[in-house]
């Protein structure tokens, strides 16, 4: 008890408080500062912008599909997350969660004797295990042949991509369909759909605007962001984890085995990658149901700069994916005011570079203070030197 | 004594495979010239027997030089950065950058002009590169992604601003005035003494003819400056003073630093290269290969640069044989397509087994057995169709470098110091 | 490595040396109330030393005492907070180590500071390159013909073409030392030179500091091994606690005395009591073999026994095959031939042999293996981390760190308390990050957690290395209580007083093969070092 609460004295030490909130206020106010020169040499008036933006975000629709959006980009950030805090980098979130949701596309397609929610679990399944297996080639390749995983899946993107068309234009596609040009594989029956919330909203009293629908998938993120925080701070496997992104060496000689380590690090990024695309695919209203060329790109990038504004904590992934949703949702309100819309990607990229480097200026003031504080101490030997 | 007792008892693989030195330089380009030659008589072999004259055409050659340039510009971008330490993924963001600037520099004030602009966009992306990563010690790695997030919409956002004419818009740039190309007459071009040869599909002599066709008709002039450009890295970065010191730089800084070497300032200057090159690509892109800026034209090339650098192991000769294998892939697909590289497979079988005759030789009997599978793998495939699909043509400089990588990064020498962070004086 | 019995040296190669006495009145570099702060820190305090021209002058302390840091500001790297730096009489300002080259002051760092993918030539002309003209084009030959003529001057015998990675630590120190001639430097300074070093090795560097000290140069040597000080000083200064306390000449002091400066007592010695030496094995290798990529042999049929109460020290020049041997043991390093056989009885209940050659590291610890790595940075701690979360590391799967597949926080926070006081662990508490800490904090935490699961077996690599007095005196006790309680423990060091002072037996590596096991208590360093030098059978 006499330790919880020492740690919560801590913890809302006002000063330690300051700093934690500094580097994401900071990052934000110059991304801010960026667009507000944006929309100045466009000519506009940027605090006029600013505010329709704002007014048009927080009406009940616009929220609706901010949290839609939010979902994948949540489950994107989660699946870099968990390479980030092992010490390596899935750039390869982008190639998992296309080449996935193909192959869930055209799977779930084929399947149409299984029971609404066991078909849906069934897609799931499938998804998470293409993109797992997607993402275990980079790590095969890192533990047997040295292979860097930041190179490996930077090409392994690319190559899904082709990939993707090669498989679109040959045995995937539904030669049924009456558009052909975009090359849909055939649709996933109705018993593979995911069901709206909107319903259960409204019984604990929660109106949805009309002409608006929260995702079920809402559900697999909640989930998904749980697993990931327990995982990660209350088990074994999370510690291990942990231990081999803060200092490899000393992991394995704690008793790591960092090669499986890799590799299922891997595997489970590649797994949760491969939900980035279900929201888009499952959802019963907003949904394709179908795979396409023209299925959305970019989340698995979009799912780089989450991990990274969320700090690989699964609640600042949450609120940074949610940032990030209504950033890109903004477009129609900066139409409006005749702003072109590619300010919000504008801001998006210069708050991670902006976070990143504020929290990198925050860590070392941080550093010193602590470091003080030990040297405070009272200590019988000579005063030390610094690490040296 | 001590040294044979410290070999002896020092353990790494870095040791185990260290390359040889700097070593004489005009063998290796003999070797060089060698194996290209060996190459291209090879090409003819499968020319001849396959019949696709495309393999070895000046125009495939050609195509392909315009190709390879971009990706070796690069690469050669990449070259400089992580010689002195710093990764640079970013290199895609600043070839965008280079072609919007390009375009829009060239299309106001004439296609060289545009070419610096391009040039000083893609340094511009570099110096953000700098800053993130040298004066406030981020991640290589997420500054580079980032730039690449921010370039793609910058241009979108500045194009829909500023091309706003007829032939303009958000995605691009009206036509720009063609950058002049030249031909050597009476050898290329007038009597043209190569295509003569190169049509009467002599075995090896034609071939040749092809090769030194594409290389000498029609060529831009900003081709020949890329292709100057490699001996010029290799000669700034392995013979003078400042190479000297920015190659230190990526090695280990600390000694740098140590020496009085301003390592901040060095690395700025590998960045900022980095970025110029990458621009020029971009440019190149932009004012050579089209005649406008396209959205998405870069098309992923700064990726393959990056793949391009580490297949040649980080060293101009080698950046630029890989950007001619994948610029050649590329122009075959795009000048004859399929058709003609079904018959690259046979090559590719050919190669394969001659190198298991010469495992086999040397006694290696595992890796006899996987590149004579690889080699009847290649033949079939090479049999039983006639074609080879655009996508899958598409995918060979990243096939390519994940089997390099996955073959030999054991033999591959990246600097010392490549990607991490430098602190000045051990600060926290 | 013989070039320098090569008979008389062809002197005033390439400068006009001054005699050899060459004492002049101005000293070469003089320090006036230099104060150097870190957060939290006063590294150095008030600190005044003069230099003579053309002398060897040794700077001791002990580790923490602020000799690094007083170089580091002498060399430019740092810039004092107070104070001046004087040389050759005129006030300097240093901004960097280019000032200071360019005064005349060459520095040769503990940790070399070569790049190994360069070759010699290129590390030594680095920063001060010959080119020609101003076209910045590098002249090599020029550059070569430089390097070979002071190479030949003292005797070093540095070959320039050489990538620096194939060189050994010997010639490594030897092109560091050209480095800074090639410079021009008037003054070396050299920071723990010999650490690296066998006795043997060492007497070579003397010989050629000596030949540089006959040619005019200035030397400054900073150590704390006390005899080699009193060898090769001209006069002597000694540091604690961030501050000059004297500077004596060594005709005057015996090494007790300048143990008593440093730390104002005797320092401590590592002496174990009376053997507990039993017949239970608690681990046994038989004939073990690793080889690297090359194929060559890292640890060549290599077979010993550690009984429970008994140090078995490992003697060796670094890079012989030791830390091969550790990991191999740890099971970091899986050997191609051989057998491991380990007790995994509890102490004190029997024994129970049992093969553990194809076990993985998590289950040789899980069984009685406690494991003080040879770096504690690299292995043995997360740094960024919490003191708690350092407490679970390597122990992360047992109580009271864990409960079945989840942690248990709260288990670890209350045990790290424990540890802290018990272990004399000086923190604010369970929260602070490990990087905060002193070395030797920092090694009394590790210590402190290995011993924190009955083991019967502490591998121990190098476990004073870099740490001040109290802490080295309490991780002794910590080795000799281990050795009393009945643990087996196998010890790595190059401290070779720590090895001949601790071991039951010692062991002797070269070259990945036990080539001798010794006694230590009929053992002088000096036989020590011909058979880690493999100069006797």
């Amino acid at each position: 008890m006499r330790v919880l609460r020492a740690w919560l004295r801590e913890a809302l030490n006002p000063r330690r408080l300051l700093l934690s909130v500094a580097a994401p206020v900071l990052a934000l106010l110059v991304a801010l500062l960026v667009a507000f020169l944006a929309i100045r040499l466009n000519g506009n008036e940027p605090f006029g912008v600013f505010s329709d933006v704002f007014k048009a975000g927080i009406k009940g629709g616009q929220i609706v599909r901010t949290v839609d959006l939010a979902v994948p980009y949540f489950l994107s950030g989660i699946a870099v997350a968990l390479t980030f805090r092992m010490g390596m980098f899935n750039i390869g979130v982008e190639g998992q969660y296309r080449l996935a949701a193909l192959i869930a596309a055209y799977v779930g397609a084929q399947v149409t004797f299984l029971p609404a929610p066991l078909h849906v679990l069934f897609i799931v399944l499938i998804a998470a295990a293409a993109g797992a297996a997607w993402s275990g080639i980079a790590g095969v390749l890192k533990v047997y042949r040295g292979v860097s995983e930041v190179i490996s899946t930077i090409m392994l993107n690319l190559i899904a991509g082709l990939l993707i068309a090669y498989l679109l234009a040959t045995y995937f596609r539904d030669a049924g369909a009456k558009t052909s040009s975009s090359l849909p594989t055939k649709p996933i029956p109705k018993s593979g759909l995911v069901p709206s919330l909107n319903h259960l909203l409204k019984d604990i009293g929660i109106e949805v605007p009309v002409g608006y629908s929260v995702t079920g998938l809402v559900v697999l993120a909640i989930l998904v962001g749980v697993g990931f925080w327990v995982l990660l701070s209350r088990t074994r496997f999370g510690f291990d984890l942990r231990a081999s992104g803060l200092n490899p060496f000393a992991a394995r000689a704690s008793g790591v085995n960092s090669d499986a380590m890799i590799v299922k690090t891997m595997l489970l990024s590649g797994a949760v990658a491969g939900l980035v695309g279900l929201p888009y695919l499952l959802d019963i209203v907003n949904g394709s149901g179908n795979y396409d060329l023209g299925f959305p790109q970019q989340y698995g990038f979009t799912g780089i700069g989450v991990a990274l504004l969320g700090r690989n904590r699964a609640s600042g992934i949450a609120l940074a994916s949610v940032l990030f949703a209504f950033l890109e949702n903004a477009s129609p309100a900066l139409q409006a005011d005749e702003v072109p819309p590619e300010i919000a990607t504008i801001m998006e990229g210069t708050t991670v570079l902006s976070v990143v480097i504020a929290y990198e200026v925050v860590r070392r003031i941080r550093a010193r203070q602590q470091q003080s504080a030990a040297a405070m101490i009272p200590v019988a030997e000579p005063v030390k030197e610094p690490a040296s | 004594m001590t040294a044979v007792l410290e070999a002896a008892g020092s353990s790494g693989r870095a040791r185990a495979f260290a390359p040889r030195g700097p070593g004489p330089l005009r063998s290796r380009w003999v070797t060089g010239l060698v194996i290209g030659i060996g190459l291209v008589a090879l090409l003819s072999l499968v020319r001849a027997a396959t019949g696709s004259e495309q393999l070895t055409s000046s125009g495939t050659m050609g195509a392909a030089l315009e190709r390879a340039v971009p990706i070796g510009l690069a690469a050669l971008g990449g070259l400089f950065a992580e010689r002195s330490g710093v990764v640079n993924i970013g290199l895609e963001g600043m070839m965008i950058l280079g072609t919007w600037a390009g375009a829009w520099v060239g299309y106001e004030h004439g296609p060289w002009l545009g070419v610096l602009a391009g040039v000083i966009a893609g340094a511009l992306g570099g110096l953000v590169h700098a800053v993130a990563t040298v004066t406030f010690g981020i991640d290589h790695i997420v500054s580079g992604v980032a730039i690449n997030l921010i370039a793609p919409g910058l241009t979108r956002f500045l194009s829909s601003i500023v091309f706003t004419g007829p032939e303009g818009g958000t995605t691009q740039s009206p036509t720009v005035k063609s950058i002049s190309r030249f031909s050597i007459p009476g050898i290329s071009s007038g009597g043209n003494a190569l295509g003569s040869l190169e049509r009467h599909h002599w075995f090896l002599i034609s071939d040749i003819a092809g090769v030194l066709g594409g290389f000498t008709g029609g060529v831009s002039y900003v081709t020949l400056i890329a292709i100057l450009l490699v001996p010029v890295s290799f000669y700034l970065l392995w013979r003078t003073r400042f190479g000297l010191r920015l190659r230190s730089c990526g090695e280990n800084p600390e000694a740098a630093e140590s020496l009085g070497v301003k390592v901040y300032r060095m690395k700025y200057a590998g960045v900022v290269i980095s970025g110029a090159l990458a621009g020029l690509a971009g440019a190149f892109l932009s004012l050579v290969a089209a005649n406008n800026y396209q959205e998405g034209q870069t098309g992923g090339r700064g990726f393959i640069g990056l793949a391009t650098l580490i297949f040649g192991n980080w060293r101009p000769g080698g950046i630029a044989a890989g950007a001619s294998l994948f610029g050649y892939s590329d122009g075959l697909q795009l000048r004859a397509g399929g058709d003609a590289v079904h018959g690259l497979l046979l090559f590719v079988a050919l190669l394969l087994i001659a190198l298991t005759l010469r495992f086999g030789w040397r006694r290696r009997w595992a890796q006899t057995i996987t590149s004579a599978a690889a080699a009847a793998l290649f033949l079939v495939w090479f049999a039983r169709t006639s074609t080879v699909p655009g996508t899958l043509t598409q995918m060979t400089p990243y096939l390519v470098t994940l089997l390099v990588l996955s073959a030999a990064s054991q033999r591959l020498r990246m600097p010392a110091a490549d990607g991490i962070p430098y602190r000045r004086g051990q600060q926290l | 490595m013989s070039d320098e019995d090569a008979g008389p040296l062809p002197s005033g190669a390439e400068k006009s040396a001054p005699d050899g006495s060459g004492l002049s009145d101005t000293p070469a570099v003089e320090l006036r109330g230099i104060t150097k702060r870190f957060p939290g820190v006063v590294a150095n305090r008030d600190v005044s030393l003069t230099i003579k021209a053309g002398e060897v002058h040794a700077i001791v302390g002990e580790n923490g005492a602020g000799k690094s840091t007083l170089m580091k500001t002498l060399y430019g790297m740092q810039r004092p907070d107070e104070g001046e730096v004087l040389v050759g009489g005129t006030v300097r300002h240093f901004r960097s180590p280019g000032d200071a080259i360019a005064a005349g002051i060459g520095m040769v760092h503990q940790h070399f500071m070569l790049a190994d993918n360069l070759t010699v030539l290129e590390n030594v002309v680095l920063g001060a390159e010959p080119t020609h003209g101003r076209t910045g084009q590098l002249d090599m030959r020029g550059a070569r013909k430089a390097i070979a003529k002071i190479s030949d001057a003292y005797g070093l015998g540095v070959k320039p073409d050489r990538l620096v990675e194939e060189l050994g630590v010997g010639d490594r120190q030897r092109v560091e030392i050209l480095k800074v001639l090639f410079r021009g430097a008037r003054v070396l300074i050299l920071d723990e030179p010999t650490a690296v070093l066998v006795p043997q090795e060492v007497n070579e560097l003397f010989k050629n500091l000596a030949e540089l000290r006959r040619e005019g140069l200035t030397v400054v040597f900073i150590s704390h091994k006390l005899d080699e000080v009193l060898a090769v000083a001209d006069a002597i200064t000694v540091m604690r606690a961030g501050t000059t306390v004297a500077t004596v000449l060594p005709a005057d002091v015996t090494a007790r005395d300048l143990a008593v400066l440093m730390v104002g007592s005797e320092l401590p010695t590592p002496q174990t009591r009376e053997s507990t030496v039993t017949d239970t094995v608690q681990l046994a290798g038989e004939g073990l073999v690793l080889t690297d990529l090359d194929g060559r042999r890292l640890l060549d049929d290599v077979s010993l026994r550690v009984h429970r109460g008994e140090i078995v020290g490992i003697a060796g020049v670094e890079g012989n095959g030791q830390a091969e041997l550790v990991e191999a043991i740890i099971g970091l390093r899986r050997p191609e031939q051989g057998t491991l056989t380990f007790n995994v009885a509890a102490v004190g209940a029997g024994s129970e042999l049992v093969d553990i050659t194809e076990w993985d590291t998590r289950r040789r610890r899980e069984s009685g293996m406690a494991y003080i790595p040879e770096d504690r940075h690299r292995q043995g701690l997360l740094l960024s981390a919490s003191l708690w979360e350092n407490r679970m590391l390597g122990h992360q799967t047992v109580a009271p760190n864990a409960r079945g597949p989840f942690l248990d926080l709260a288990g670890a926070r209350r045990d790290t308390v424990r540890i802290l006081a018990e272990y004399d662990v000086r923190a604010p508490g369970p929260d602070t990050p490990a990087f905060a800490l002193s070395g030797g904090n920092q090694q009394k935490l590790i210590v402190g957690r290995e011993m924190s699961s009955t083991p019967s077996l502490l591998i121990a690599s190098h476990p004073t290395r870099g740490i001040d007095v109290g802490a080295q005196a309490a991780i002794w006790e910590q080795v000799r209580q281990a050795r009393a309680a009945g643990l087996g423990v196998l010890l790595v060091s190059a401290d070779l007083e720590e090895l001949l002072g601790l071991s039951d037996t010692l062991l002797v590596m070269l070259r990945g093969k036990l080539v001798a096991k010794l006694d230590p208590a009929t053992l002088n360093p000096e036989e020590l070092g011909s058979h880690m030098m493999g100069a006797r059978a």
